[in-house]
């Protein structure tokens, strides 16, 4: 008979347990004892906790903007820093004014652009018509060709109700995005393609409107796509070229 | 180590020699993601507010980051669950249990973001892609430990399933996240930097 933890493999499941603070306390003293001499587990503790601060980041999107703000630092500075030094009260409060302040600007500027609620309104108002069906035809025909190529990768970029809104066919160093389910960007914007790096801030590969005369070209990726974590379109103001994405409306992960 | 995360380090350094400027300054960074976590587990304000500031104080006090160990968003994050999950165990008739899961992935990424928000919608949106592609029993059981607060033996009396089952299922759904989400820094980029 076997104690229950020969098999290494349940302390591994151990270790996804601690990462998610799931385990009983009895398991919790027997994985940390383990854990003091074990470099294996200690690797993939080490991953399951990136993993586990993923899912914790989800809270911070998923929370409407204006529900619920974090308490400001002024109000807890006296109870973690405890009250022997003065506060100096006047920076910190007119930093969360001014802060309270641009929150409510940036919102009401970009409230004309898109409705609040979702990134994606503007899309979703349109009904997501996307050119004519001639060029969606094209875009299925080249997605199909893609999937039956070695070396081609598409990426789907799906909005968030999960609704494929474009693909971006990769085929070597270069990509092209085909709209699958995109209206016209509003006017005075354009999207922009971005690839993020498995490490680093995003690229832009591209910006247009991606219907019509104006599809996207075959662009040169900014880094190759086995180092690439997922690709973007985000809605950026024409004229400009945007160094980071400002509204992302839809995203794909690049698979392995 | 990215510029952020360099940022970060240097911060720290500033906050283990006592200088309240740079505690302030990882608050502004990271507070709200914490906060943020913390609200979604126990669903109260002034319990996520208690913990948050639990955690800074824990900052403060010099116990428990080790900077070899990784960024210090994924140790905040961590802790703050830690503390959220043992607040939602005292408290437990205050949890909202099963109700929040599915909402998590569902939820689109609100409007439009401030810069540094971001970072944070894109990586949130890889990863509730990456939930999806998890099958609904495996993605079940990280969420139910993860946002529900619920111990392992916990979920196996609600879902039914042998403490075994729901172990492995665990396991086998964090590995598969690992490999969705790739090797994704995890600090946000250094925003203002153009290359
Ligand atoms: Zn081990």
């Amino acid at each position: 008979m076997s104690t229950p933890y020969d098999d290494h493999e349940r302390w591994a499941e151990l270790a996804a347990g601690h990462a998610l603070h799931a385990l009983e306390p009895d398991e919790e003293a027997a994985f940390a004892e383990h854990l003091a001499t074990c470099a294996v587990c200690r690797a993939e503790l080490g991953e399951h906790e990136l993993v586990a601060a993923q899912l914790g980041a989800l809270a911070t999107a998923a929370d409407p903007v204006d529900e619920s703000a974090p308490p400001s630092w002024s109000s807890l500075r006296d109870s973690v820093i405890g009250n022997a030094r003065p506060t100096v009260p006047s920076l910190t409060a007119a930093r969360d004014r001014r802060r309270a302040r641009s929150a409510r600007l940036l919102g009401a500027a970009a409230g004309v652009i898109l409705l609040t609620g979702g990134g994606l309104a503007a899309w979703q108002l349109s009904s997501g018509g996307s050119g004519s069906s001639s060029e969606l035809a094209a875009a299925h025909a080249a997605v199909n060709r893609c999937e039956h190529m070695t070396g081609c990768h598409v990426v789907r970029l799906d909005d968030s109700t999960s609704k494929t809104r474009a693909a971006v066919v990769v085929s070597g160093d270069h990509a092209k995005m085909w709209p699958l389910a995109m209206s016209a960007p509003p006017s005075g914007h354009v999207f922009a393609l971005w690839q993020m790096p498995r490490a680093g801030r995003p690229r832009l590969v591209e910006t247009g409107t991606f219907t019509g005369a104006n599809a996207g070209s075959n662009a040169t990726l900014a880094a190759s796509y086995a180092d690439t974590a997922a690709f973007a379109v985000s809605l950026e103001p024409a004229g400009i070229l945007p160094t980071k994405p400002t509204t992302v409306l839809a995203v794909g992960n690049a698979s392995a | 180590m990215s510029p952020a995360a360099l940022e970060d380090a240097a911060l720290l350094e500033r906050v283990a020699a006592g200088d309240e400027a740079a505690i302030e300054l990882i608050y502004q960074r990271y507070g709200g993601a914490c906060f943020a976590l913390a609200r979604r587990i126990l669903d109260d304000t002034q319990l996520a507010e208690d913990v948050v500031q639990q955690v800074f104080l824990a900052l403060w006090n010099g116990s428990g980051y080790d900077p070899r160990r990784g960024a210090v968003s994924t140790w905040l994050l961590s802790i703050t669950h830690h503390k959220a999950v043992d607040s939602v165990r005292k408290e437990g008739s205050r949890r909202k249990r099963l109700a929040s899961e599915q909402a998590l992935i569902e939820l689109a990424a609100a409007g439009p973001a401030p810069d540094d928000e971001v970072w944070a919608r894109m990586r949130a949106a890889r990863t509730r892609e990456a939930l999806k592609l998890l099958p609904a029993e495996q993605r079940e059981v990280v969420l139910l430990a993860y946002y529900g607060g619920y111990t392992q033996t916990e979920i196996a009396d609600l879902t039914g399933l042998p403490l075994g089952t729901v172990k492995s299922r665990t396991l086998t759904a964090m590995r598969r996240l690992r490999e969705h989400l790739g090797g994704v820094s995890e600090t946000r980029p250094d925003e203002g930097r153009v290359e």
